[in-house]
């Protein structure tokens, strides 16, 4: 007997790990559908506003603008109720260079979501 | 590769939370796969049934532990992976006030339940299991608060949810028990009847696992492109790698230590041990790549 329940057992373990696999897909997130700037974008002159959209309500509880000349200031943060669409506008207008932006936020399934894009200014 | 660069900005933070995701699932599946595991077989021999039982108790205690510890990871994380953002009060509310929260609260409040189980060596068995049982549902509840199957139609994504992480907890928290009588096969009737009753519960387990799980994958995957492209998908074809690991055990099994054990080889105890060990190890390395997409994965990055 014991030996009918190893085979079950070994089954089981491996049709168990295989359905952990396949089902993990319903773990994916809230859509993102863009940003402003878009990802890898060179704008002539400095962007008056810089942001994401998402496809549901999303809680941002971090927004950072880096550049040339460090991080930058930004002004209207929107704060962090859920929205769907969330911009801010740089205090100064933004010299040439590479940008970089990171963000992170709740979405409303519960998942934190952590993301970025990047974009090039030029005179 | 996509899933290089998905971890590529992993910092210390993220990975902590990978660690402490990655217990927490362990735990719970333990927790309530013991209580499950328990019901499935009344009539184990008294020290089996202990074991089981102190396993669950302890696995559920580090869980709830492990929740809690969540919590401020969560709200740390938010504020950018800090210190400071972990105890600001605004993050965690906001953490607590969400999907998270409400999992937070069904999960602590059902591993405590689970506990209940405890009571049978007290003489009270059926309020033991009526608790414990509820327990397990508020676990399982727990686990729908968060991710896709809170959406719609969502009485079928969670209960599909719900009836696959049932089977894997049974399974996940049979591995010790077994691995126990591996060691000192039991001998006589009642043994025989345990064992024939485990297969056959055993065969039901896989049946619903399969299904639930093919039906959700078939629900929500959506196709086959992400699987290649995104870092997510490259993750998830690592766990089925872990998987064809796991189907090369079952195979090696049911063809040398199985005839092995029929022979009443003397080393086939100790090779099948080894065996369901490393079926253990190859749980948790697939609960910590469950953690990894969990935790690190986002629509842009995959």
């Amino acid at each position: 007997m014991q030996t009918k329940s190893t085979i079950h057992n070994t089954t089981r373990a491996a049709l168990a790990a295989l359905l952990l696999a396949v089902a993990m897909p319903l773990l994916a997130h809230e859509g993102e559908l863009g940003s402003t700037p878009e990802d890898g974008a060179t704008v002539q002159g400095s962007p008056e506003k810089i942001g994401i959209e998402f496809e549901g309500a999303m809680r941002i509880t971090q927004f950072d603008v880096s550049g040339p000349d460090g991080r930058v200031r930004l002004t209207n943060p929107p704060g962090n109720d859920p929205t769907e669409r969330y911009f801010v506008e740089p205090a100064e207008p933004l010299p040439a260079g590479d940008y970089q932006v990171r963000w992170r936020g709740l979405a409303r399934d519960g998942h934190m979501m952590s993301d970025g894009f990047r974009f090039t200014v030029e005179d | 590769m996509a899933w290089m660069s998905a971890l590529a900005g992993v910092e210390a933070w993220t990975v902590a939370m990978i660690l402490v995701t990655a217990g927490f699932y362990l735990g719970a599946l333990l927790a309530t796969g013991a209580v499950l595991f328990r019901m499935a077989f009344p009539d184990l021999p008294d020290p089996e049934r202990r074991a089981a039982s102190r396993t669950g108790a302890i696995a559920a205690w580090a869980a709830i532990a492990l929740a809690l510890v969540q919590w401020p990871l969560q709200a740390g994380y938010l504020g950018g992976g800090n210190g400071a953002s972990a105890i600001d009060p605004m993050l965690l509310g906001m953490v607590f006030e969400g999907a998270q929260g409400t999992r937070l609260i069904l999960a602590v409040t059902g591993l405590l339940l689970v506990q209940a189980i405890l009571l049978d060596a007290r003489r009270l068995p059926g309020l033991g299991y009526g608790l414990s049982l509820a327990g397990v549902l508020l676990v399982m509840l727990a686990f729908v608060q968060v991710g896709h199957t809170a959406g719609e139609p969502r009485l079928l994504l969670a209960g599909l949810l719900i009836v696959h992480l049932l089977a894997a907890a049974f399974w996940v928290a049979s591995l010790a028990p077994l691995y126990r009588l591996a060691g000192h096969p039991p001998e006589g009737a009642d043994a025989a009847r345990i064992l024939a009753r485990f297969g056959r519960v055993a065969m039901a387990g896989v049946g619903l696992l399969v299904l639930a799980g093919v039906v959700l994958a078939w629900w929500l995957l959506g196709g086959i492109t992400p699987l290649l492209t995104t870092g997510y998908g490259q993750f998830l074809i690592g766990k089925v790698l872990i998987v064809a690991l796991l189907l090369l055990l079952a195979a090696a099994n049911k063809w040398r230590l199985v005839p092995a054990f029929e022979r009443g080889e003397p080393r086939a105890p100790g090779r099948l041990r080894r065996s369901i060990a490393l079926e253990g190890a190859l749980v948790a390395t697939i609960l910590l790549l469950t953690a990894v997409l969990t935790t690190v994965s986002s629509p842009a990055n995959g």
